[in-house]
């Protein structure tokens, strides 16, 4: 992989526009004083190069990480996303209506379709923000023979469901978005709080922690899982290092 | 749905948090003196320096600030008075705990020799 690959694949990742270019010179400055040091070491400045991409670590795996501490209250992306497809699926009801022979059984149909839709969305859209996914992601672990999808996308059929005219579209889609940014914001300053309160916070196992297990910080216990394939033998002290939704992800002090 | 990944890897935060107590450094600059002062055990990634130093900003243990150092501009780290307080304290329950495992390591190898 290039260097220029590597700074894009890992910028990519994050969200917020400013800090992905403070980051991407922050890499790049350390790209090239890691490669300097190798030169001036005897090696080839291509070899160099390789070298140090290869022991950056996984761009994408990076790239989240400093996302998630990045996080925004407002998640202009996903509103930018949500109203396109507002607009998009508004013109094709348009078009299907105006074909219809029998138009009010269309609009009971498509409330139904927008009940459906605003339920789902407004729960998935938690369930995103609360596992800090990405805008686009795809289902299960492999991009092969899976759909991708979010809940801007199944809110915008709902706004498409409730609305039979532009005018009422513009209105629904205002006051779901409204309602989809607040629910976002609420999860991210609940996320953020419960960080700042348990990061990097020193705890002692109560039980032997592996995905699941208790571990005792500042006299209160706590469900917690230890980092992916550790498990901690109980009385260890162990470390906050991240959380997956509000539980804490610990990792052994050794 | 592979996203949450553990930052850092033990007492790293401690470890880096004590360089930058001693001077305002880049991030370049402490894998190179971590790496220099553990005679090449510490060998700290990328990929784990810089979320735990982003991190670190954000609990307001650090800060950071731009400085032109030979032609080139450079983002130094700063430990905040939070910091030190929050290094202290960890150093703290980092001793205490280390002194546990000896007393219970050096006691079983006492009783095998």
């Amino acid at each position: 992989m290039k260097q220029s690959d590597y700074i894009k694949e890992l910028t990519r990742q994050i969200s917020d526009k400013k800090m992905r270019q403070e980051i991407e010179q922050e890499i790049a400055d350390h790209i090239q004083d890691q490669v300097e040091e190798y030169v001036a070491g005897g090696m080839d400045s291509k070899d160099a190069y390789n070298l140090v991409i290869e022991e950056m670590g996984e761009p994408e795996m990076v790239g989240q990480q400093l996302n998630k501490i990045h996080r925004k209250y407002i998640d202009v992306p996903m509103l930018i996303y949500y109203v396109c497809w507002s607009a998009g699926l508004m013109l094709v009801r348009m078009a299907v209506s105006y074909n219809s022979k029998n138009p009010e059984a269309q609009t009971v149909g498509f409330i139904l379709l927008g009940c459906i839709m605003i339920v789902i969305g407004f729960i998935w859209s938690a369930y995103e923000k609360w596992n800090d996914l990405p805008l686009l992601y795809a289902w299960g672990k492999y991009w092969a023979g899976c759909a991708v999808s979010n809940s801007g996308l199944m809110l915008a059929a709902a706004v498409m469901g409730f609305s039979s005219t532009p005018k009422q579209a513009v209105i629904v889609c205002t006051m779901i978005g409204i309602a989809m940014t607040a629910e976002r914001a609420f999860i991210s300053h609940k996320k953020n709080k419960r960080e700042a309160e348990l990061l990097w916070e020193v705890g002692v196992a109560e039980t032997e922690v592996n995905w699941n297990g208790k571990v005792k910080i500042h006299e209160k216990v706590m469900k917690v899982s230890a980092v992916e394939g550790e498990t901690i033998a109980k009385g260890m002290p162990v470390l906050i290092c991240d959380l997956k939704g509000f539980r804490p992800i610990v990792q052994g002090m050794k | 749905m592979a996203v949450d990944k553990s930052l850092i890897s033990g007492s790293t935060a401690l470890l880096i948090m004590k360089l930058v107590e001693e001077r305002d450094m880049y991030g370049y600059e402490m894998i190179h003196t971590l790496r220099e002062r553990s005679k090449d055990v510490f060998e700290l990634k990328v990929g784990t320096l810089y979320p735990l130093l982003h991190s670190l900003v954000k609990a307001e243990y650090m800060t950071c600030y731009e400085k032109e150092v030979n032609d080139k501009v450079r983002k130094y780290y700063h430990l905040t008075p939070q910091g030190k307080k929050a290094l202290q304290s960890k150093t703290k329950e980092w001793r205490e705990y280390a002194n546990a495992m000896y007393a219970v390591i050096g006691g079983m190898t006492y009783e095998t020799v």
